[in-house]
């Protein structure tokens, strides 16, 4: 019998709605799994192990008399520890939060248990989603780091500890963890799902993103979490959909733009000829690959984020520094004293710089379904001290346009490689086609490696 | 008004860095700050028209 634990996200939703797979069986058999790799992955900071399988009971209850709560029912899901869940700590991976357990859910846990999910537990975060690391390790090889922030979410999923977790991205870090533990990472446009009862890094570039075994299972999450929240300023009124309806048989022609000039001056060898591998199969399963330039505003663009990241890390955490100055790790300690000190007419010309590039890149992506590039400069770097380079994700949660990161291969060491896609704003359904599209062409699904 | 220099960027961070942590952790943070005078300087270089207006939460809409 195939172990539940081993099932896609969207393979658990047919065995329940089917009767099956019980959501009994399926949190044993997570937990199960779990159990045997943790110590060894370190992705998890809380798992309600009682409260968890009483609710998968009520819930397999439910699913026997065929109620289900929604397209989520009964399915575990993993939820980065910087969102607020009632009855269970947001750590924030801070000591100052090591304790604190919130009043209200984050309005994407609110929906996601709306959609049916049940929450498995809290993953690992660096401090803060800054770059203090957390224990994490990778689980391809232990001596490298997973990639951060949203370390200990890609970890799990990788390892089949849970289909899917919920990340964020406020530089790199959905793509790029999904990227170095070989793991489909999804960072839809900025204000498609909500952040409200987030723990902010900087306001105007987070991101909720999602973190998969395949593109189907992100377009899932995706469906369950898109939408307008009065509660967050940055929310859009741009409906949601049910993503998965773009994944059909369909062919239409596809034109993607391939980014070469700061890509593959800035990768390593190994990761610009995976790429060019991988769009040389993409091509061949009939996707037309033409080389885009980049807008001349793209040279201003990591400057831009560096100083508005500084500045809004510093905005939210100046108080708190101030009261715990010794409860603050070296690389946020940093991030927020500098930020203090940057003069408000550069964060404003930084301000200026994200809007003028998010119009000239609309500009360049009407000629195109998406756009490909590398998603690392290089596979997982050694060492857990330093989660790797956000540089190659930093355009894109700049611009706020959506990104999905797909695994395209192995390092000559055996560690993950991965292509990122880059779409219209609110156009998430025909950039997870593509990326699906890709997906088959490819035909790697390197998380089963792990199983 | 003549355009400040990387050095001169540096060097008023650097400043407001001895005036709210003192001396010797200004000194501490000088390879970040000269990191975010390199920043400042490239959003300097960045030509803006002047209708462009800061960003903040981006557009919310799909391109039209």
């Amino acid at each position: 019998m195939t172990e539940p634990y081993t099932l896609t996200l969207s393979e658990m939703i047919a065995g329940i709605r089917r009767k099956r797979l019980s959501p009994v069986e399926l949190v044993q058999s997570l937990l199960a799994r779990i159990d045997s790799l943790e110590s060894a992955v370190k992705a998890w900071v809380t798992i309600p192990r009682t409260s968890l399988l009483k609710e998968a009971r009520r819930f397999e209850q439910e699913a026997v008399r065929g109620k289900f709560r929604g397209p989520l029912h009964g399915i575990p899901i993993g939820v980065k520890d910087i969102f607020y869940t009632t009855g269970m700590r947001t750590t924030g991976g801070s000591k100052i939060f090591e304790k604190f357990v919130s009043e209200f859910d984050s309005t994407a846990v609110a929906r996601l248990k709306k959609a049916g999910a049940l929450i498995l537990g809290k993953t690992a975060t660096t401090e803060f989603a800054m770059a203090d690391p957390a224990p994490t390790c990778n689980p391809w090889n232990p001596a490298h780091t997973p990639g951060g922030s949203s370390s200990g979410s890609a970890a799990a999923v990788a390892t089949s500890m849970c289909p899917g977790a919920l990340g964020s991205q406020t530089g790199g870090s959905v793509l790029r963890p999904a990227a170095y533990c070989g793991v489909v990472g999804l960072k839809p446009t900025a204000g498609r799902i909500s952040r409200y009862g987030v723990f902010p890094l900087a306001y105007t570039l987070d991101h909720v993103g999602v973190l998969t075994r395949t593109v189907k299972d992100a377009a899932l999450l995706l469906t369950a979490l898109a939408g307008f929240d009065p509660q967050d300023p940055a929310s859009s009124r741009e409906p949601g959909a049910d993503y998965s309806r773009f994944l059909g048989p369909a062919r239409p022609p596809l034109r993607i733009g391939l980014i070469r000039a700061f890509y593959e001056k800035n990768s390593a060898k190994e990761v610009w000829k995976n790429t060019e591998d991988a769009i040389k199969k993409i091509s061949r399963a009939g996707v037309r690959v033409e080389e885009v330039k980049m807008p001349p505003s793209f040279a201003a663009v990591h400057d831009a984020h560096h100083i508005i990241q500084r500045v809004e890390a510093a905005a939210f955490h100046e108080r708190l520094f101030e009261k715990h100055p010794d409860l603050y790790r070296p690389k946020l300690r940093e991030l927020v004293e500098v930020g203090l000190l940057i003069p408000g007419i550069d964060y404003l010309r930084a301000q200026k710089i994200k809007g003028l590039f998010r119009r000239e890149m609309e500009i360049v992506l009407k000629g195109y379904d998406c756009l490909i590039s590398p998603a690392t400069s290089s596979a997982a770097p050694k060492g857990l001290a330093y989660t790797g380079n956000p540089w190659f994700q930093v355009p894109w949660s700049l611009s706020g346009l959506p990104t999905v990161g797909l695994p395209s291969g192995l390092d000559p060491q055996g560690l993950p490689l991965a292509v990122q896609f880059i779409g219209k704003p609110f156009e998430e359904g025909p950039l997870l086609a593509a990326a699906k599209r890709c997906e088959e062409a490819l035909g790697i699904a390197l998380y089963r490696k792990l199983l | 008004m003549k355009k400040m220099t990387e050095a001169q960027v540096v060097q008023m961070l650097k400043e407001a860095a001895v005036r709210r942590y003192g001396d010797s952790h200004a000194q501490q943070l000088l390879p970040a700050l000269r990191e975010t005078a390199k920043a400042i300087m490239g959003t300097k270089n960045q030509e803006l028209s002047i209708e462009d207006e800061p960003a903040f939460f981006s557009r919310s809409t799909r391109i039209q």
